[in-house]
């Protein structure tokens, strides 16, 4: 039942998927007011060589004509002239068809360049003032919202917080890594997931490892790369799924055990068959 | 990177999921949010819903169309948000008048959809097939993504006053198969 006006506009939002598409390929390929200008700012561009080249074919079909009236076979020569015409045409459609091509993939450059492969959207664009010409400052608002955006992850001050967010307990000897840093986190009723860094500050840059064990059997790699080495380890009776660039540089492991997913994914350091053999093994 | 690995880094529950759609799809989402709400903090607060409602949806939701599925929920975050400056009376943008005009199509403040398994969705559906291409985008800009009419003409190479006879028409077809969907107006 729609009861007003809003649900009506609210119904709106449960159109096909297709419906929507359409608009924002539309978008991504320009208004046909943008194509417009593009190309008659081409033809513009093309005027100046349009009129010497104009000029330059009258001169030649008046040449070939004076000739073969000279000759006295004008009727046979009189479809001389045809072909410079169609080639004069020719050229004339031609200059602003390839300077509009041209145009048009300029655009689509340009696009692509406004928006590092982001959907570009002429008139979505336009709606949130986004400035084509002064992309530098649309990048720096796409940068700082990219760096605040809230992490869906609850940090927590210790593993019994985390397990009481995640519903489960993960357990990891303090002496993992010596040396480093931990940030721990969790998802509700889903994941445990600590971070060892190099140093206390939680660099980024400086983290070394995290582990993650969830509820489930789901792969909690997210490693969609495709690795030179992957293969399947028998670590103390778990078959654990390696990948990376050989047995002595693993970029994640992933294995399950008693209902959970347990992962390893390095940061900017190494893991080689001994360090996860250890890690597996310590980790429950 | 593609929409399908982006969608299996929310399926790993990796925090780059998040930062993927928003380098993708930030800016298409903040455009979609600021034409419904035109004012850039609410904008940007519901493009964050929207990050975060795709992260507690995902999994088990498999989206088929990615961009299309983004773009309904920070529709709705919008519409929710708009509802909600309503009660405060803050600004709206052009959705009094979007709901204006889709007044037209309800004669009755309360329309019974009829029959069970009868959806106010699918009405909607079939009638944008039906609808010519050129009506139906117009109609979707317009309703859909909150369009203003002169942005939509100007999109199109088109006279406003041709847009509007568009709406107009479509907005009269709608409400004739509301009817002829045993809907009582």
């Amino acid at each position: 039942m729609i009861k007003n006006n809003t649900e009506l506009l609210r119904a709106m939002s449960e159109i096909d998927d297709k419906y929507i598409v359409e608009i924002l390929d539309e978008d991504k390929n320009g208004s046909a007011s943008r194509v417009k200008k593009k190309n008659k700012a081409a033809v513009v561009r093309f005027l100046p060589y349009a009129v010497p080249a104009a000029a330059a074919v009258l001169i030649v079909f008046a040449v070939s004509r004076m000739g073969s009236m000279s000759s006295g076979t004008q009727m046979a020569e009189s479809a001389a002239p045809a072909p410079v015409y169609e080639e004069a045409a020719a050229a004339s459609d031609s200059g602003p068809m390839e300077a509009a091509d041209y145009s048009n993939s300029d655009k689509s450059d340009s696009y692509s360049a406004e928006t590092g492969g982001i959907m570009a959207s002429g008139s979505l664009e336009a709606a949130a003032e986004f400035d084509a010409e002064n992309m530098d400052e649309a990048s720096e608002g796409d940068r700082n919202e990219l760096s605040q955006i809230a992490s869906p992850f609850r940090e927590c001050a210790d593993l019994d917080e985390a397990a009481g967010v995640a519903g489960f307990d993960l357990n990891l000897p303090d002496d993992l890594i010596p040396g480093s840093g931990r940030m721990i986190n969790a998802l509700q009723d889903e994941m445990i997931q600590v971070i060892f860094f190099n140093g206390d500050d939680h660099d980024p840059s400086e983290e070394i490892l995290r582990i993650r064990k969830a509820a489930g059997d789901r792969d909690i790699t997210g490693d969609h790369e495709d690795h030179a080495y992957e293969d399947i380890l028998d670590i103390s009776g778990y078959e654990v799924t390696v990948r990376g660039e050989s047995s002595d540089n693993i970029s994640t492991a992933l294995w399950k055990n008693d209902g959970y997913t347990y992962a390893v994914l390095m940061g900017n350091e190494t893991c080689d068959v001994k360090l996860l053999e250890r890690i597996v093994n310590e980790i429950e | 990177m593609e929409d399908h690995q982006i969608i299996d880094l929310y399926f790993a529950r990796s925090e780059n999921a998040i930062t993927e759609t928003a380098s993708k799809y930030g800016r298409m989402l903040r455009a979609v949010t600021m034409r419904i709400l035109r004012n850039q903090e609410d904008a940007d607060e519901c493009v964050s819903d929207t990050y975060m409602k795709t992260w507690n949806t995902i999994p088990p939701t498999r989206p088929d169309v990615f961009s299309a599925f983004l773009t309904k929920i920070a529709r709705n975050t919008s519409i929710d948000r708009l509802d909600s400056n309503n009660a405060e009376k803050r600004g709206a943008g052009e959705i009094p008048a979007i709901l204006d005009e889709l007044e037209e199509c309800i004669s009755d403040p309360r329309i019974p959809v009829p029959g069970e398994g009868i959806e106010v969705r699918e009405v909607i559906n079939a009638f944008l097939e039906s609808e010519k291409p050129e009506a139906r985008k117009i109609f979707v800009r317009r309703y859909f993504f909150g369009s203003d009419v002169k942005e939509i003409a100007e999109f199109y190479d088109l006279g406003e006053s041709k847009v509007k006879m568009s709406l107009a028409r479509s907005r009269e077809r709608l409400k004739a198969r509301l009817e002829k969907e045993g809907v009582t107006v």
